[in-house]
């Protein structure tokens, strides 16, 4: 044992074996082209991962705690997504907005915000005291990011991404290209869910649409990295425009 | 009768007279075969690797598939010299293997499209061997499982797999001087539990050193 333990058994992989898995190997990456984008994770927030918008989440609860701002049953949530981000506008690296918040739709205590940045749409959920959002999801008809003149066009079909609160349900959000016309989301435990594709109001100015799933809270899924497998975007003709694996 | 290599072999053959850096930059631009001449260099180690860390041929020629499609997802935000493409592998394949179950069933599609080969020669005595391979590796991971996770991780790359303590700071991501003292203690426990040191860097602690 005593030799074992620093020289363990070797074992080479035969070279029969090494050819088929490098001919795998080929196959597979070919079929991405020369893109980097491997299709099997995609991270939809590019620009403020999910973990920073967790974080982002809890920070603006606890601003809002802090200054004792006036929000609870019947607050509009629109109002508090702007006082949040008139003063998140200062922040450094933080998206510069451009134009109105647009409210996308919204129910009982919940709303889906999108704005145009200077690095894209921008997607909020908002809830009383709370929000968490994303900017910069790739998509084809997303505006160009002004920040960054001369980048190449989105091509992306869909992009979306997951947050959740504890006891709460699990919100599923993204942006899709205008040819999308349904959307279907595959979670961790392989159920399927058809989400509704949302038209974006006139007032956003941009050639996107968007969806939204909420999740009734399932301990049986982790979260976040496994609760979501993959986002499915379907033209009216029902061919799949692409297949994005989360 | 005399043949002549056609033009994917000539390329092939000019592949190998790349070093890892340039294999790497050609990969970075879409070069399959760059990427494919990189699997051939490394996969070797890799796959030992893996082996080594799961006690299971099987898993590790999978895992070594799923470090290498990993690899070529993430090329394009790395950028490599050629003496840092194996540690990058390994460190990709430390992530990969933190997460085994999580990253075959992200590669799972992938994985199902291998085609199936069928057993060569006296298969009957390479499975033998093979079985009593994975015997001997759990025994030691049985010992070794009962380090903590990132010592587990610093042994094997600088005492199975020869990385120098530079190196697996690298692959792990932490300063060498604490990759030192992983290693010592890691020594000093092993020890404890009744192993002997016999090969293997010589290393210290160093006063105040952080270990993560």
């Amino acid at each position: 044992m005593n030799v074992e333990l620093f020289a363990p058994p070797p074992r080479e992989l035969p070279a029969s074996r090494l050819a088929l898995r490098r001919e795998h190997l080929l196959d597979e990456i070919r079929k991405t082209g020369d893109s980097a984008d491997f299709p099997v994770i995609r991270r939809a927030w590019r620009l403020r991962p999910r973990r920073a918008r967790l974080g982002l989440t809890v920070a603006i609860l606890a601003l809002l705690v802090a200054v004792g701002t006036a929000v609870g049953a019947g607050v509009n949530l629109l109002a508090q997504l702007e006082w949040f981000e008139e003063r998140r506008e200062d922040i450094p690296g933080e998206p510069k907005r451009i134009g109105p918040l647009v409210e996308i739709t919204a129910g009982p205590g919940w709303s889906l915000v999108a704005w145009r940045s200077d690095s894209g749409i921008c997607l909020d959920f908002v809830v009383p005291r709370s929000s968490g959002g994303a900017c910069g999801f790739g998509v084809r008809g997303e505006p160009l990011d002004a920040a960054h003149p001369g980048a190449p066009s989105p091509k992306g079909w869909i992009s979306g991404a997951i947050s959740s609160q504890p006891g709460a349900a699990t919100v599923i959000d993204g942006v899709v290209a205008e040819e999308v016309a349904r959307v279907e989301v595959v979670l961790g435990d392989g159920r399927i869910l058809d989400a509704p594709v949302i038209e974006a109001p006139a007032e956003l100015r941009a050639d996107v649409d968007f969806f939204l799933l909420q999740v009734p809270a399932d301990n049986s899924i982790p979260l976040p990295s496994g609760f979501v497998r993959a986002f499915i975007a379907y033209d009216g003709k029902g061919r799949v425009l692409e297949q994005s694996e989360f | 009768m005399r043949t002549y290599p056609g033009p994917a072999d000539i390329r092939e053959r000019a592949m190998t007279r790349l070093d890892d850096g340039d294999l790497w930059n050609r990969a970075k631009r879409g070069d399959a075969d760059a990427f494919a001449a990189l699997f051939e260099r490394h996969a070797g180690m890799v796959y030992t690797y893996c082996f080594r860390r799961t006690a299971d041929w099987a898993i590790a020629e999978d895992l070594t598939s799923v470090v290498f499609l990993e690899a070529w997802r993430r090329r394009a935000g790395v950028d490599l010299a050629a003496a840092k493409v194996l540690p990058w592998l390994l460190g990709v394949a430390t992530n990969v293997l933190r997460n085994e179950r999580r990253s075959l069933r992200r590669y799972h599609a992938a994985l199902n499209r291998l085609p199936r080969l069928e057993p060569e020669r006296d298969f009957a005595e390479e499975l033998t061997e093979r079985l009593g391979d994975e015997q001997r590796m759990r025994e030691l991971l049985v010992l070794v499982g009962r380090l903590p996770q990132v010592e587990q991780e610093t042994l094997a790359l600088c005492i199975w797999e020869g990385l120098s303590c530079a190196e697996a700071a690298f692959v792990l991501d932490v300063p060498e001087v604490t990759v030192r003292t992983r290693l010592f203690r890691a020594r000093a426990r092993l020890r404890e539990l009744g192993g002997e040191v016999a090969t293997g860097p010589d290393v210290s602690p160093v006063e105040g050193s952080d270990v993560r």
